[in-house]
């Protein structure tokens, strides 16, 4: 019972960041129907641009501002920072691939990946930077019952991610730019005759997404600690396979399909196996596809004839 | 925005409203690019002598490649050739996106691995083994083909990436295949299947007809021939009755199915073929490296094979040729840090001599840049800095050019970084602009490079690779011999 | 517009690429501006010399040699630290000797695909004599073929995989690190005897290096009648606390043979937050004081701190100057690599040119170094391994590394 408990708590830490990574994809697929696999980089970004400013800011053994208002700041710093690497990966690499077959901006995905790890390899190194955060937040703080251990710095990232998350529903339901989002992810060219500027909603949406990402990347960060250029791709591949899961283009399905892989994850290792988890992991998902075809939130397309 | 001040786009780059799409694309169907007319030339000979004609240079090629390196570098072209051709059948063809495609490719190189090494002591002749490797292949790809019978679009893709997963950590795991349900404790003996992290090696090269495959040109011709015949006979497939319903199938499924397209078997059928050539393509690769290794068929080698399918162009089955060349060739001609730089500066002056019109342009263009020099020159000489060129050669004459810092790793940095900015704005400049704003950007490139990228050769290739790969697209969203088609919406 | 802007330069590259693609031979590059002189013209028919006296008189002895490493990609942190120890040792070796050897930067990503081609490139520069690395034990495993068909002689300062030099089949292969199993067996030994646990729980990164060296500890450790557990996570996991809840009170110690001194790290961190007490015992590859400094944890190393070695501290103090203090236990076996098989090139050389490769690949197998910056001479056996290797266990004190056995 004690190892299930502590498992949960795993697996949601880590649901918590694959579910923001997922919701980058989800909200660029909605919009463009486009599945950006150069969005792990982004998430690898904002965890440099995170380690960057706690850096500047003192590092984790002395830091300059309190804990409480330091961590804002390290997530709103990769949050902006990861925002305008989406934004521009949009205008430069995908732009001119819009009328392209579906799958041709695979291509300058990989071709962007290739860019920027090998910019961040060039311009900070390749040593594996840590976030340190042991010295930020002591691990034995929080709640430590037995055999059930939750640090302070993991009830954090769960929860600013619900918060996150929940923000974005708001956001996509009350607001004008969400709803325009919105609109255009169900029929573009009908908001396009409404009066929308399909352009500025998709930099919002590629704004958005990668913010999400960026954040993502300063909480891996803080729980998990290693900082280097190929983070991004792992991460990019469970982020894409969670909002497929939870049926793509779907903001629920994002967040529940990265909580199930971050479970997943979790119980396969603590249970059956490390060594064939993830051979575990999948199994069960193509299980779970062939039962619910379309993920778990996802709708039936209707085909217009 | 800036955009206000462009001209406006071409109708096909956007979706207009009010405009008929057809109509808008057919115009741009009619412009006829360079590119094009090579292409329509080229589709104007008949297929058989295309192939044999390409088929006959390639193999006359051993016989003049200057080193061993050269033809390694043909032979992966011929490889990624035939892998790219299978790739088509499945995704060009018939629009199922297999992401699955790679863990064929080690499927066969593993299967052929096994029979014929001291792995588990067989040596099955070669004449046996990979006929056996392909047909196993091919009912692997039948078996991964089902999902597809309830599962559509992005969701099979998943699936499939899922099966390309499970592969590589077999691969990686399977020398010690025992999954133990309370586990911690250590098998006694746990069954080794793949050898796990430390592969299979000792792989016997291919025997054919008597003769024995042992050199790297050996593998070039046998690859060389392969593809050819594969390629001929997609051809064939491609005009007769199925071929046409595989691609009725891609355009438009529910249309195909009305039309009694017997769809969900064809789309196994693509499966199953797509699989057999990543077979059979494996096996040579085996043979070739005498060694396989999981990480050999993981996600990036996966991405590469698309690249070189949709780069070429998709659909066209000949084209898979051009992306496998820019895929395996590009990387090997940026190898040598002094060839890069060779081909940066070379591609600068060409896209100068060819581009900037009338010459006045270029006037502005070296006018900005020797400017911004002298600027530069001036504000280090302020700081005291040495700014005595060093070097020989080309680097000589590039570092007379731009000054080469002793403590150079941040101002590098600094310039690298400017680099990206400008090049990036420079594309959104009006067009009167560009000359004098490329003279900058050009300066702080050549900066960077002398300072930074020069010292590193190997991040340079990559992030050299990276920006080609974004350029090409952009250029070519079509893929180089692609062509435009409306998609179904 | 912006279309044709791109494609313009990008036709001119490929252009290019069919013109320069043939002229590898003749290698009229400026990264090696005096290295453009053949060597097979050079041989020798006398016997080898094989003593590292500097020849007296003549012109400087110039020569290339291939770099292989994963300078790019998931293992860059280790490729790129071997990358600035490789060029520090052969600057410091021509410095002293009057040589103008040149590197020849070769980058695998610790992809034996790409090995492959790599050294298939080397092999057919007729100026390369000898090569650096490649790092890791598949890659050695894949391009040993070819290179023993080339006669080139390769020194890796990574692979530690022990079948690498047992048989012969790689004739031309050598190391300057001690295998798998001299390693292991002191581990194990050194659990049971100082740590005195009984129950060890190894957990391995599923690369080549690292079930090498669980299986050989393994095999001591069942000698010695401790019960062994063993579990895997890949390299690249990003999260280790599902496998650190597994590990139950009566484990004493965890043994982690991984090359990501920074994983380890995390793994150990995992444990404190988990409030789980064994220890962490770390393999040389962890060896790495600013990224491994779990308080009261163990490491092996295979020659001492470099940084602590007389010897050694003019090379630590450039090596600091030029970059940075940070690193751990994969850059100075490639300085003293790099001086090896600088040392044996030349040795046969004459008027300025270096023996043919067989005789560059004998004349480095018997090169000896007497003082290195790892704390003793290094000199390889018959097989290619490094003769007298010994391993040393440290214990992270106050974040300082202190030598326990």
């Amino acid at each position: 019972m004690g190892q299930f408990v502590q498992l949960v708590v795993n697996g949601l830490t880590l649901g918590s960041v694959y579910a923001l990574i997922a919701l980058g994809y989800s909200l660029v697929y909605g919009v463009l129907k486009l599945l950006n696999f150069a969005h792990g980089e982004v998430y690898m970004i904002g965890a440099f641009l995170g380690y960057g400013t706690l850096h500047t800011l003192g590092g984790a053994a002395d830091p300059a501002l309190p804990v409480a208002v330091l961590l804002p700041v390290l997530m709103v710093v990769a949050a902006l920072g990861s925002g305008l690497v989406g934004v521009a990966i949009e205008r430069f690499a995908y732009r001119p691939l819009r009328t392209a077959p579906r799958i041709a901006p695979l291509v300058s995905a990989l071709g962007t990946s290739f860019f920027l790890q090998n910019a961040v390899l060039l311009v900070v190194g390749a040593r594996i930077l840590r976030y340190e955060s042991e010295k930020l937040v002591d691990v034995r703080s929080g709640i430590h019952e037995g055999v059930l251990n939750v640090s302070v710095m993991r009830l954090l990232v769960i929860g600013v991610s619900f918060a996150v998350m929940i923000g974005l529903m708001i956001f996509m339901r009350r607001s004008k730019l969400g709803k325009a989002m919105r609109a255009t992810s169900y029929d573009p060219e009908a908001a396009q005759m409404m009066g929308l500027d399909v352009n500025r909603v998709i930099m919002v949406t590629f704004f958005i997404g990668s913010a999400l990402a960026g954040v993502a990347g300063v909480m891996s960060g803080l729980v998990y600690n290693r900082v280097f250029q190929t983070m991004g791709f792992v991460a990019g591949l469970k982020g894409f396979t969670a909002s497929v899961v939870g049926g793509i283009g779907s903001v629920q399905g994002a967040m529940a399909g990265g909580l199930i892989i971050g479970f997943a994850e979790s119980f396969a290792q603590g249970y059956v196996s490390t060594t064939f988890y993830d051979v575990v992991v999948f199994l069960v998902l193509i299980g779970f596809m062939l039962i619910r075809p379309r993920g778990l939130f996802g709708v039936a397309e209707l085909k217009k004839v | 925005m800036t955009d206000d001040t462009r001209p406006p786009e071409p109708a096909s780059t956007d979706r207009s409203i009010g405009k008929d799409q057809w109509v808008e694309a057919a115009a741009d169907r009619r412009v006829e690019t360079r590119v094009d007319s090579v292409r329509r030339r080229i589709s104007s000979t008949p297929v058989q002598w295309r192939i044999l004609v390409v088929g006959a240079v390639a193999l006359l090629f051993a016989l003049v490649s200057p080193s061993d390196y050269i033809t390694r570098i043909a032979f992966t072209v011929a490889l990624y050739t035939l892998l790219a051709t299978g790739l088509n059948v499945v995704v060009g063809w018939s629009g199922l996106l297999d992401l699955g495609y790679a863990a064929f490719f080690g499927f066969g190189a593993y299967a052929y691995a096994l029979l014929s090494s001291d792995k588990f002591h067989l040596h099955w002749p070669t004449l046996v083994s990979v006929p056996v490797v392909v047909a196993g292949t091919a009912i692997l790809g039948l078996v991964l083909g089902l999902p597809s019978r309830r599962l559509s679009g992005d969701y099979l893709a998943i699936v499939t990436l899922f099966f390309g997963q499970i592969f590589v950590s077999i691969a990686n795991n399977g020398d010690r295949l025992q999954i133990s349900l309370n586990g911690n404790d250590v098998p006694s003996k746990p069954f080794n299947l793949t050898g796990g992290p430390n592969g299979v090696t000792g792989i016997d090269p291919m025997s054919l007809f008597g003769y024995r495959v042992h050199t790297i040109t050996g593998y070039y011709l046998v690859t060389v021939v392969t593809a050819a015949v594969v390629i001929l006979l997609f051809y064939r497939l491609r005009n007769a009755r199925s071929g046409l319903a595989l691609r009725s199938m891609r355009e438009d499924p529910l249309a195909a199915e009305i039309l009694s397209v017997p769809v969900r078997r064809l789309r196994l059928v693509a499966f199953a073929l797509g699989a057999a050539v990543a077979g059979l393509a494996g096996t040579i690769f085996a043979a070739v490296q005498q060694s396989v290794f999981g990480s050999n068929f993981d996600v990036p080698f996966l991405v590469l094979l698309y690249a070189s399918a949709i780069l070429g162009g998709l659909g066209n089955l000949g084209a898979g040729f051009v992306g496998a060349f820019i895929v395996a060739v590009l990387p090997e001609m940026l190898r040598t840090p002094s060839t890069g730089r060779l081909l940066v500066y070379g591609a600068l002056v060409a896209f100068l001599a060819l581009r900037m019109r009338p010459l006045g342009r270029l006037g502005q263009f070296v006018a900005s840049l020797i400017v911004t020099g002298a600027l530069v020159r001036a504000i280090l000489a302020g700081f005291g800095t040495d700014l005595r060129p060093r070097g020989s050669g080309l680097s000589g004459f590039t570092g007379a050019l731009v000054p080469h810092l002793e403590r150079s790793v941040t101002f590098g940095n600094v310039a690298f970084l400017a680099l990206i900015a400008g090049g990036l704005a420079l594309t959104l400049l009006s067009h009167e602009w560009r000359p004098f704003a490329g003279g900058v950007v050009t300066y702080v490139g050549m900066l960077a490079w002398e300072n930074r990228l020069a010292d590193q050769g190997s991040i340079t290739r990559q992030l050299l690779i990276g920006a080609s790969l974004v350029a090409i697209m952009a250029s070519r969203p079509q893929g180089i011999f692609g062509t435009k088609r409306v998609e179904v919406l | 517009m912006s279309k044709k802007l791109l494609f313009a330069p990008l036709a001119a590259l490929l252009l290019a690429a069919t013109a320069c693609g043939s002229d590898s031979k003749s290698s009229g590059d400026s990264a090696a501006p005096a290295g453009t002189t053949a060597g097979t013209t050079a041989a020798t028919t006398g016997a080898v010399e094989t003593t590292a006296a500097p020849a007296a008189g003549g012109a400087a002895c110039s020569a290339k040699i291939g770099f292989m490493g994963p300078f790019t990609g998931d293992a860059a942190s280790i490729g790129q630290e071997q990358l600035n120890w490789g060029k520090l040792g052969i600057d410091d070796f021509n410095a002293k000797n009057g040589t103008t050897f040149s590197l020849v930067e070769t980058d695998t990503q610790l992809d034996p695909a790409q090995a492959t081609t790599g050294a298939q490139k080397l092999i057919s520069d007729t100026g390369v004599v000898a090569v650096l690395g490649p790092a890791g034990s598949q890659e050695v495993e894949a391009i040993g073929p070819a290179m023993t068909t080339a006669g080139l002689v390769y020194i890796s300062p990574s692979a530690t995989r022990t079948s690498l030099t047992v048989d012969g089949k790689m004739p031309t292969f050598a190391r300057v690190v001690p295998n798998d199993d001299a390693q292991g067996p002191t581990i194990a030994n050194f659990v049971k005897d100082t740590i005195k646990a009984t129950k060890v729980l190894i957990v391995d990164d599923q690369t080549s290096y690292s079930t090498g060296l669980a299986d050989s500890a393994t095999a001591t450790w069942k000698t010695l009648g401790v019960e062994v557990l063993r579990e895997s996570i890949a390299q690249k996991s990003t999260d280790f606390s599902s496998l650190v809840a597994k590990v139950t009170d009566d484990v004493g110690a965890v043994f982690l043979p991984w090359q990501i001194a920074a994983n380890a790290q995390q793994f150990g961190t995992q444990l404190a937050e988990q409030g789980k007490k064994a220890v962490v015992v770390g393999s040389d590859g962890v060896y790495s004081p600013s990224d491994f400094s779990l308080e009261g944890a163990y490491v092996s190393s295979f020659a001492p701190d470099v940084r602590g070695v007389p010897a050694a501290a003019d090379v630590v103090a450039a090596y600091q100057k030029a970059h940075d203090d940070k690193f751990g236990t994969f850059g100075p076996p490639v300085y003293v690599a790099a001086q090896l098989l600088a040392t044996g090139i030349q040795a046969t050389c004459k008027d300025g040119k270096p023996g043919a490769r067989a005789d560059v690949t004998t004349a480095v197998k018997a090169a000896k170094l007497d003082d290195t910056i790892l704390g003793g001479p290094v000199a390889l056996d018959a097989n290619g391994d490094v003769v007298g290797a010994k391993f040393y266990m440290s214990q992270v004190k106050g974040g300082k590394y202190t030598l326990v056995g």
